[in-house]
């Protein structure tokens, strides 16, 4: 009875009653929009990083995240994917050689990565123009790059750089294809070609300067698989580091989001906490007389505290039932998110997103959960002790 | 034992900037079970004070209260809230129903509070309303029912948990000449079929013939004859 005498007494003033709703409503599906584009727009960076030239994980010699350089490698990298097979079950590795060098065609030349990446096996780029990536004096130009300086499917480009062991690595290669990938650096100063070219192109035996790791996992946070990794990984030779430490910036910036809108639900929270604080205080006022008489005929004042708390608590459910139906309906009616106008370009060599799939995310409801029921609670509490305490007489009293 | 037992009573109120005003000076009375009493004295005799103390809702400056044997003094509001959920019926001249509830769950709602499982609460509400003549308002709203039979239903609240006493302030003021002695006669009724004891305040003479015995207040002080009636 106690429930549903709350329930009656929230549409005693129904007026007053949809406005502290609705207000509530509308704080909740602010939070749950906010916090579903945001994270969103984070998965999908996350999902672009761990899925481009970074990965979940990488694996390199000691020193190399540090100050990479053409001679610090992994030496025998299928030994290290074979530990990696075993402690992190489903994570696949990709084995690359990254170097700098110069490359020249015609009267042009330019500086550029060499990357050198194992056919097939790269989710780095797609082929624009031309073949795929094969063995050989084969090599793939990024899109712009290959304007720069002015080659086609074809053509020739001689690369000039220096080797492992010290010496000049020099030789002459056919443009088998362009490519375009997630990263405008890639695409203006790229040139891949095989992973065992690479490795004699720069001297490098069978090493390579990055195992790249890619996990079965979406999660955002890939530390304990680090952990993991490292506690099987010889660390006096190499190292083990994940996306967000060898892009600590984007990390940071994610969390900095994440604090913001903290502050932005405080905010929510403090408005709408006033407006039930106000909604109930006026109801108390209102009814006072009557709690008078609950409290003559033998209702503990908890119980009246309970009654009024359950009264701001109703309106808090249906706020929470509403606001995460208008958060659904905003987000679902928007669904897909063009942000290339407000988001375009790399942010540290990793193109943003320019299209979100928009959706509700479960993780969202936590937050708008505390809102809706929090708010009307502490909203209530003080009108709800004042109840609590009315003395009964002095309460009848009241006209 | 007294069913209600006041001892040496005393009640003064003291509001800032006004003088403390003696409303009860020393009042001393016993009532039995089943009594049908009345407390009769014009208007700010402390009629009001003095059932508002025994019903534990208003606290004496000095002296005690006893209910079914219980000292009122020094309980807790939760426990006096228990106390006046167990053992006291109030009956209000303003009828004081809930809006939100029907005229059956306003007489329900104490028993609710004392742990009364559902089915046996609507047979017991339901039974006393029979009883009452207010069988077709069960499920009215009390703002849609007149002040005589919103005042019925107040009466039937008060009784449905049998209580110990009925404390009932100027229970016929708001109503006319008829419908007042009606509900009189409806609670005298009640008084000899369940034996309930009443103690109901008032100033109108046709209200006062009814009672079994009538104690007159006058300036917060008991007069010494009392008045025995049938
Ligand atoms: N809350 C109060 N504050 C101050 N004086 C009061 C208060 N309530 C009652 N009194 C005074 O106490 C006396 C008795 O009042 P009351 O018990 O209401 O009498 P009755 O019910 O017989 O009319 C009156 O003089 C009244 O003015
Ligand atoms: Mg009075």
């Amino acid at each position: 009875m106690l429930l549903s005498l709350a329930w009656r007494n929230v549409w005693r003033n129904a007026r007053r009653s949809l406005i502290t709703m609705s207000a509530l409503g509308v704080g909740v599906a602010g939070i749950v929009s906010i916090f579903s584009f945001r994270e969103v727009a984070n998965e999908a960076i996350v999902s672009d990083v761990t899925a481009g030239l970074v990965g979940h994980l990488q694996v390199h010699a000691l020193g190399y995240q540090e100050a990479p350089s053409v001679g610090l490698t992994v030496q025998h990298p299928l030994q290290v994917e074979a530990t990696l097979e075993r402690v992190l079950p489903g994570a696949k590795a990709e084995r690359r050689v990254i170097g700098a060098g110069l490359a020249g065609a015609g009267d042009r030349s330019a500086p550029v990565m060499v990357l050198g990446l194992e056919p097939g096996a790269s989710a780095l780029y797609t082929v624009k123009d031309g073949a795929g990536l094969g063995a050989g004096k084969d090599v793939l130009v990024g899109k712009d790059l290959a304007t720069d300086l002015g080659v086609a499917v074809g053509g020739e480009l001689v690369l000039v750089s220096q080797a492992a062991d010290g010496s000049v690595a020099n030789d002459r290669y056919t443009v088998a294809g362009t490519f375009e990938s997630s990263s405008a650096e890639l695409d203006g100063n790229a040139i891949a070609m095989s992973l065992s070219e690479a490795q004699s192109f720069f001297a490098l035996g069978d090493g390579v300067h990055q195992l790249v790791v890619r996990l079965p996992t979406q999660r955002e946070d890939v530390q304990p698989e680090a952990q993991a990794l490292r506690a099987a990984l010889d660390l006096k030779t190499l190292e083990a580091v994940s996306w967000s430490e060898m892009l600590p910036q984007m990390k940071a910036s994610m969390e900095q989001k994440r604090k913001n809108q903290g502050f932005v639900d405080f905010i929510i929270f403090l408005i709408v906490g006033l407006g039930v604080f106000n909604a109930m205080t006026m109801a108390v006022f209102e009814r006072t007389r009557e709690l008078g008489v609950l409290a003559a005929l033998g209702t503990r004042p908890r119980r009246i505290l309970a009654m009024v708390m359950l009264e701001a608590l109703w309106q808090g459910a249906m706020a929470f039932v509403v606001g995460v139906a208008l958060a659904a309906a905003i987000l679902y009616a928007l669904g897909t998110s063009d942000l290339s106008k407000m988001l375009g370009g790399d942010v540290m060599g990793v193109r943003m997103p320019t299209h979100l799939e928009l959706k509700l995310l479960p993780a969202s409801l936590k937050g708008a959960a505390i809102t809706a029921f929090l708010t009307a609670l502490l909203g209530a509490l003080l009108p709800a002790l004042r109840a609590m305490r009315l003395q009964p007489v002095e309460a009848l009293r009241q006209s | 034992m007294p069913t209600v037992e006041v001892q040496n009573v005393t009640r003064v109120y003291e509001e800032k900037g006004m003088p403390p005003a003696q409303a009860l000076r020393g009042v001393s009375l016993s009532v039995e079970k089943g009594e049908f009493m009345a407390l009769a004295g014009p208007s700010g005799s402390g009629k009001t004070t003095l059932l508002n103390i025994i019903g534990g809702i208003d606290a004496a400056t000095s002296g005690e209260v006893r209910v079914d044997g219980q000292a009122l003094s020094g309980l807790s509001r939760a426990a006096l809230a228990d106390l006046r959920r167990d053992r006291i019926g109030f009956v209000f001249q303003a009828y004081n129903l809930v809006p939100v509830l029907t005229a059956a769950e306003n007489a329900e709602y104490v028993l609710q509070l004392k742990g009364v499982p559902a089915a046996e609460r609507r047979a017991r509400v339901k039974d006393v309303f029979e009883r009452m003549g207010l069988g077709r308002f069960l499920d009215s709203r009390p703002l849609k029912m007149s002040g005589g039979q919103q005042q019925r239903v107040a009466v039937a609240r008060a009784i449905v948990a049998d209580p110990a006493v009925v404390l009932a302030d100027e229970p016929t003021a708001n109503l006319d000449q008829r419908t007042g002695a009606e509900l009189m006669d409806l609670m005298h009724g009640l008084n000899r079929e369940r034996g309930t004891t009443f103690i109901f305040s008032s100033h109108d003479p046709m209200v006062l013939s009814r009672a079994q015995r009538v104690v007159r207040l006058v300036d917060g002080e008991l007069e010494r004859a009392e008045v025995r009636g049938p």
